[in-house]
Parts: C-alpha cells; structure tokens; sequence
C-alpha cells in the first residue's frame, strides 16, 4: 500500500494530519500541500513525526501493522459536544462548503501519492507515546474486527 | 427555450468566474491533473446532492439494518454508474434492527411530551404502556436490590446517567457529520478521480467500511483478509504488499 487517507472526525475543514509516527512521510506531505491551492493546504499542521492516534477510526486497522495510514483530520466545531452520536447529527449540521474542499484536497493527495515514484517510508519513531495519556507506550497490535455479535 | 439559453449562458459565466481567478493566481503547479481536479470539484461537485441523498433520504445506516443496505447497494450503484468496479463484502453477520416509533409523555403533574430515543436493539413495546415513575433508593445489598425490583413491575424506573454513558457509541447517532460527511468526500473524490485521472499509476481502492464504532470491525476484518477476488484487488496485493503485509 502507497497511502491511505482517512477522513472520520466531522464535517469541518481539513486542518490537521499526523504522521502517525512514520518518520519519513512528512517530507512526501510537505511536497504534496506545496502542489496543492493554499486555499486547500493554509490552514493544515502537519505534524512531523506525529505520534499515533488513539486509534479511533480505521486508518488503525492499517498504522498498526506499520502501513501509512493517515488521518484527515477536520476542524471539529462543536462536533464532540452537539452532534456526536446523538440524534441531532442529521443533514442539516453539514458544511457543504468544506466537505466539497475537502473531497478536492483527498482527490488531490490520492493522485500525488498515486503518482509519486517513490514508496512511501515505513520508517518508525523509535519511542511512541499514547495520544491520550502522554505516557510512553508502544507500537498497537493489530487485530481481526468481530465478524458476529457477540 | 429563452428561458433555457438564459440558464446555459448563467452556467458557463459561473464556471468562468470560478476557474479562471484561482487558475491565474493561487495555483501553485501547472499540472494539468491537479488543475481539473479542482475544475471538476469546483464546477461539477456533486456533494450538496450526494450527502442530501445518503443523510437524508437514507438516514441512519447501523450496522446490520435495513438503512445499512441500502446505503451499501446507493454507494455500489454512484460507482457504477460512474464506471468505477464496485461491490460489497460479507466479512460478518449481525442481528437487523429497525427503529419505530418513541414517544414518551409525562402525564402528571402536568401535560408534557418528553425528547426522548430508545436504544438501538431495544424491543418494541407492543403499543402504548401507561405507568408510574419510579425512583430507585440508594440500596444497602444486592438482596434489597433483589427485593426492590420485584416491586416495580409496570412502572418506569428513572436513572439519572451522565451523558456520555447515555450515548452509547453506536446506538442513537443519524450519521450525519459521523460520518456521513466521510463517505461523502471519498465518494465525490472518486468521482472527481474518475473524470480526470481514469489511467492512475497505482490502483486506488476506496473502502466504506462500516462497524467502526463497534470497534473498527470492518475495517480491521479487511485489513486481516484483504479481498482477492478481484483482478485489481489482487493486483493490488501482490504488486505492494511489504513486510508489514501491505
């Protein structure tokens, strides 16, 4: 696998993504944004290495195996404190302004990862530190997904 | 017909106005591919319609349940239609469920219709219930609570929960932001992808893996056994696939 992006955190722009601990992807990052319209890229942090999400969407399924697995990560608004798993997350909540932005921006770093000559790097930070706690911890294991209720 | 050659000159004086400033000045490459992905994305986006579609007309899509499918069959038939190979994978099976009607109202001291949701897997209730509200006492053992219960049958035993313990993750959301808004972007970034960049250099697999907040289940079933059945997907595995598996 090239790359994987994820997208999983509400309905915001794109504003941040981790490495996910792989030391080599920020420098293939860093040359994708600079092809992409500012408009698009401005506002996003990359974070170099990054360390690993709290695992909480599918890019884990991939990172844990050391793939490059990214997650896009949206401005979150309110999304944590209104919308999230209740209700009242319906149509209506959705910006369609950054979720049109952000389908460009995806399409945009799926085609530049398509079309990068280079593998990208599986290369690890030697020491991982969990996203929640801060304390040092190490690289997840991965693990088959339930096939039944249980 | 005036009316309609009016609407064919607005189109193309929009498209204009559009392109035209953000290819002059911000685009930072010439690439030819970058610049009609932002042109097709831009002029020809389809996400107003396509989340109004599977937010709205399909609404919840729990893991398991009618919405589920058919949110599965809308997704296979937008790639097919836009040429894109497309098709589901059984990797388990779950229990269908399938929402009816909630409605609660406090009778006494006064009139009031409650908001309130059943949990996703609740049983019906056979019609409407009428009964006393209850609440539970703070209990001394296991056997006062034992003895309690017996002496609630019929009525409504009201907890007071936290919220996030009130929420659980997959049991009230419609799926709108979460995450609705996810697919939505694959999707049209597909669309896009399709339109000006038919010939990829690498294949570019695209998954709406559903159960993730059941614990990541279908993706972590297709990262653990990859479909193969498929010329791409299994070029796909052979021609990447590194030590870490893939």
């Amino acid at each position: 696998m090239q790359a994987l992006f994820n997208q999983d955190n509400g309905t915001g722009r794109v504003v941040n993504i981790s490495m996910q601990g792989l030391t080599g992807a920020g420098a293939y990052f860093a040359g994708w944004l600079s092809q992409i319209p500012s408009e698009l890229s401005e506002e996003i942090r990359l974070d170099v290495p990054g360390n690993l999400g709290g695992g909480g969407s599918d890019y884990a399924s991939f990172i844990c195996a050391g793939a490059p697995a990214f997650s896009l990560g949206s401005l979150r608004w309110r999304y944590g404190t209104y919308t999230w798993h209740t209700n009242r997350d319906t149509f209506d909540k959705v910006v369609i302004d950054d979720l049109r932005n952000n389908a460009i921006l995806t399409a945009m770093l799926v085609y530049l990862a398509s079309e990068e000559p280079d593998r990208l790097p599986r290369d690890r930070r030697t020491r991982v530190f969990d996203a929640r706690s801060g304390r040092e911890s190490t690289w997840p294991t991965c693990r088959d997904g339930a096939r039944s209720f249980r | 017909m005036a009316t309609r050659g009016r609407a064919a000159v607005w189109s193309i004086l929009v498209t204009l106005l559009l392109a035209t400033p953000m290819g002059a000045q911000q685009f930072p490459t010439d690439n030819p591919v970058l610049r009609a992905i932002w042109v097709e994305g831009t002029a020809h986006g389809q996400t107003w319609s396509l989340a109004q579609t599977l937010m709205d007309s399909i609404g919840p899509r729990l893991t398991g349940t009618r919405g589920q499918e058919a949110a599965a069959d809308w997704v296979i038939g937008k790639y097919t239609e836009w040429g894109i190979e497309a098709r589901s994978e059984t990797y388990g099976t779950w229990r269908g469920w399938r929402r009816g009607i909630t409605h609660v109202d406090l009778m006494e001291p006064r009139v009031r219709s409650l908001e309130a949701m059943m949990l996703a897997g609740s049983p019906g209730s056979s019609g409407m219930k009428m009964g006393e509200a209850v609440v539970p006492p703070d209990f001394s053992s296991p056997a006062d609570l034992e003895a309690w219960l017996t002496r609630v049958e019929g009525k409504f035993v009201l907890l007071s929960v936290p919220q996030p313990t009130c929420r659980p993750d997959e049991n009230w959301a419609e799926y709108a932001t979460d995450n609705g808004t996810g697919t939505i972007t694959m999707l049209e970034a597909m669309r896009i992808l399709s339109e000006v960049y038919p010939q990829p250099k690498r294949t570019i697999i695209v998954g709406h893996w559903n159960g993730e907040e059941q614990g990541l289940n279908g993706s972590r079933s297709f990262a653990a056994d990859p479909p193969r059945s498929s010329t791409d997907c299994r070029r796909f595995s052979t021609r990447t696939t590194g030590p870490d598996g893939w």
